[in-house]
């Protein structure tokens, strides 16, 4: 089948009536996927790895996906091919190993220390997808297989063809999975829908916006549904001491990192806080990533079918050169057409860090750590609900210490944002975790005291 | 000449002097504003040095539409002149809640007046109008409102000194102003009254316009013909005038939920009122320039003829390099020197998409809507 093109699929829009039949069709295919080997769904999962890494046979599909999330299609061929790492057996395995432990219990009762254990999934698992980072389908549908649910997703409305081309490859390779996992869409604010469907599933798995997590919060609560929420999430990086030697390795891995996704995903750092050290200073820095940003172009160009792009970026570049330089608070470095480098001393404001998207980043030169540490905290109470990739580059350590304890979920080195190794923490837990249930039973025979006198 | 034809001929050149106003006009921005003079040494470009041809007039780095913007809270640094001198903020009527604030003297609302006079006479020539049923409100009593103030400037809506030009008549009575704004709600169209002053108007043999954006006379056009089910017979004394955008079925707090077709307006309203499709005119402009672009129907959409007191460049969407390739769509850069004494808009790139109208020497524009503020989000978080 290799070489084979990976048919593109768009998920069909559904009514809350199509919806419930869905989940009475998934409920049905719960015998199923209880009793396939994880073995086996790694198998599946390591098989749609091969042909997505095959660049021949997702051509057409990136093109496509490039064309509705205005991604250049390079850049979309490098996600695909984060994406094909992702479902590895060797990455699934290691994920399964480390985050449910060598004896995961999902396939039969394991035995651990004193006891036997066994992980259960929830049954039906709502997968509510958003946002334009195209690995959160596949990550979000290997989950619910993984720990043995039956998934209804919904595809976000905007990019309704990922997920459902993805879910159509599963069922070439393993056709039972019809049955198993069905990818539709509907708008988010079709509340009716969710009206619905939760009182008869099991469990949701929330990607995205702040908005319809809230609407499905409150029906979960109502109705006792397990709801994991991965909300949108904010990132950054730290560098202390960055060697000369090392600048332009470090400048070359921030610049993957903030190009991946348009700079819209979760992982993608929005600024980068240099502290003092005995390395460069803030300025080679900043220059040093406005070239390495400028060379990340060449390989991966701006998608041309984003029409609003150059008027956005130059708005922005030009609010900026007003507003910092005027005052001489700071710097605008046009890194190339497509990236701006913006260095200051000037924590940025709120509304500054929301236009560190499509390859613009704030380069702040702060004094201490201990001044990064009050920045954080003066961005609000909230905030730290929001963490989750520090990409840290330096020789001193204790400042992750100090941000982990503010709610930081993940540190990184630079060029990694965006590939965690298995067992990292999504934002602060391990999911396959939460999608189970954990049961134990004792592990040793009770015996009557007679039967030890007789031994 | 008639007066439709001036607005097909297509290709009015910029004026004479233009290239030595242009000049006059940017060496004196650069020491008059240095949020300018800062933008430009850094792009390197000199006016005194790189300014001799029209050709040149791509090489001025503009200043964006959005940087007039309120959130975006340069307005201040853009004036050309200190505080002292500015006697009015005139504020855009943003359909996004998001409107740009122009600090104006009183002689730069007077021109930008004048500017949208000439091009609606263009259209409908210069002669006042017996009749005028006018889908905007009154604008004295608009102006008579108290809309708030900007470092203890006034603040006046841009587009009310555009109504104040609009349907000249020869007898005040004879102009009905349609819509009724009621504060806090959303306008009604005063429906009623157009009925009654069509039959008299069309009785009289009057020289009649019906104007307003293209969504209220959408509005007057569908309840026309499908609540009243009537045609009327204006003729050659018969003019429809609309302008101020909402082709896309929104305009600041109307939603119509869909798009407006052009051609299927400009039918409508052929068939309805019985006047020549060349009496139905668009116009085009934005609060920041104060330039308007007056739009004539020329069978396939409107053609929009750039006015002498301006040149327009377009720039690709991507990369922002100028081009002069008719039909192929770029962002709009108008470049003007008249009309911006207050406020550095001598070059000014907007957000709107268009293309140059094939064999008009690059004078007429065809519009093709704003360019798309924001692709679609992810899942990075958003903290405003």
């Amino acid at each position: 089948m290799s070489g084979q093109p990976i048919a593109i699929h768009r998920a069909p829009v559904v009514s809350a009536d199509d919806a419930l039949a869905h989940v009475a069709r998934l409920r049905a295919g719960l015998a199923a996927a209880r009793k396939r080997p994880v073995a086996r769904t790694m198998e599946i999962l390591h098989e749609a790895s091969v042909r997505l890494a095959d660049r021949q046979a997702r051509a057409p599909l990136a093109d496509h996906l490039a064309y509705v999330i205005h991604h250049g299609t390079d850049l979309i061929q490098e996600e695909m091919e984060i994406i094909a790492a992702l479902l590895t057996k060797s990455s699934l395995r290691d994920s399964v190993r480390a985050e449910l432990g060598e004896y995961h219990g999902l396939d039969d009762w394991d035995r651990v220390g004193q006891i036997l254990l066994r992980r259960q999934a929830h049954g039906i698992l709502l997968h509510n997808l958003a946002g334009n980072a195209l690995i959160v389908s596949p990550h979000s549908l290997a989950l619910g297989l993984l720990t043995k649910h039956v998934n209804l997703v919904k595809a976000s409305s905007d990019e309704p063809w990922f997920a459902a081309s993805f879910a159509a490859l599963l069922y070439e390779i393993e056709p039972e999975l019809r049955n198993e996992l069905i990818v539709c869409s509907w708008p988010g604010e079709d509340k009716a829908i969710y009206d619905a469907i939760i009182p008869e599933i099991d469990a949701v798995l929330h990607w995205g916006g702040e908005e319809s997590r809230r609407s499905i919060a409150h029906l979960a609560a109502e109705y006792d549904v397990s709801l994991i929420s991965h909300g949108p999430k904010l990132s950054f990086g730290i560098l202390q001491t960055v060697l000369s030697a090392d600048l332009h390795f470090v400048a070359k891995n921030l610049a993957r990192d903030i190009v991946l996704w348009e700079q819209r995903a979760c992982a993608s750092p929005r600024f980068i806080a240099v502290l003092p050290g005995a390395g460069v200073g803030a300025d080679d820095i900043a220059q040093a990533l406005a070239l390495a940003l400028a060379c990340a172009e060449q390989r991966w160009a701006a998608g041309a079918s984003d029409r609003g792009r150059g008027a956005r970026q130059a708005a922005r570049r030009q609010r900026y050169m007003i507003e910092l330089e005027l005052d001489g608070l700071g710097r605008v470095l046009e890194a190339g057409r497509a990236s701006t480098v913006i260095h200051t001393r000037v924590f940025p404001p709120a509304h500054a860090i929301d236009d560190a998207l499509d390859r613009l980043i704030w380069v702040v030169e702060l004094p201490s750590a201990g001044e990064l540490l009050r920045c954080l905290d003066a961005m609000g109470s909230n905030i730290s609900r929001l963490f989750q990739v520090a990409v840290h580059h330096g020789v001193d350590d204790s400042i992750l210490d100090a941000i982990a304890a503010r709610g930081m979920a993940r540190m990184e080195h630079p060029g990694r944002s965006s590939q965690p190794a298995p067992g990292a923490s999504h934002d602060g837990f391990h999911d396959l975790a939460l999608l189970t249930t954990l049961h134990t039973r004792s592990a040793a025979a009770i015996h009557a005291p007679s039967d030890r006198r007789e031994t | 000449m008639r007066s439709g034809d001036l607005r097909l001929q297509g290709s009015a050149p910029v004026s004479p002097t233009f290239m030595a106003d242009l000049r006059a006009d940017t060496v004196m921005l650069a020491a008059q504003c240095p949020a300018v003079a800062l933008l430009w040494r850094r792009a390197g470009f000199d006016p005194s040095r790189d300014l001799s041809t029209l050709a040149d007039a791509s090489r001025i780095p503009p200043i964006l539409s959005a940087s007039f913007k309120r959130s975006a809270n340069l307005y201040l640094k853009l004036l050309r002149r200190p505080l002292g001198g500015i006697d009015t903020f005139t504020v855009s009527s943003s359909t996004s809640g998001d409107p740009s604030i122009i600090g104006r003297t009183q002689a730069d609302i007077q021109a930008y007046a004048s500017a949208f006079r000439r091009g609606f006479e263009t259209c409908h020539g210069g002669a006042p109008f017996d009749r005028v049923f006018a889908l905007w409100p009154d604008p004295d009593a608009l102006l008579a409102l108290d809309h708030g103030r900007v470092e203890g400037k006034p603040i006046a809506p841009f587009a009310a000194n555009v109504f104040k030009t609009m349907g000249p008549v020869r007898e005040p009575s004879h102009r009905d102003f349609l819509l009724c704004l009621r504060p806090g709600a959303p306008s009604e169209i005063d429906f009623d009254k157009i009925v009654d002053g069509l039959d008299g108007a069309q009785r009289r043999g009057e020289r009649v316009l019906i104007g307003g954006t293209p969504i209220f006379v959408h509005m007057i056009l569908t309840y026309l013909s499908e609540r009243v089910g009537r045609r009327w017979v204006l003729g050659t004394n018969g003019y429809v005038l609309v302008g101020a955008g909402g082709w896309d079925g929104r305009k600041g707090t109307m939603d119509l939920g869909r798009g407006i077709s052009r051609s299927a307006f400009i039918a409508q309203a052929v068939d309805i009122f019985g006047i020549p499709p060349e009496h139905v005119s668009d116009h085009y402009g934005f609060s920041e320039s104060g330039l308007s672009f007056p739009g004539a129907f020329d069978g396939d959409d409107f053609s929009y003829a750039i006015p002498p007191q301006a040149h327009v460049v377009l720039r690709d969407p991507l990369t922002l390099d100028p081009f002069d390739e008719p039909e192929r769509e770029g962002l709009v850069e108008v470049i003007s020197p008249y009309g911006n004494s207050s406020h550095a808009a001598t070059a000014l790139l907007v957000d709107d998409l268009a293309s140059f109208v094939p064999d008009t020497e690059n004078r007429r524009l065809r519009i093709h809507g704003r360019a798309p503020s924001s692709h679609k989000s992810g899942c990075g978080a958003m903290l405003q």
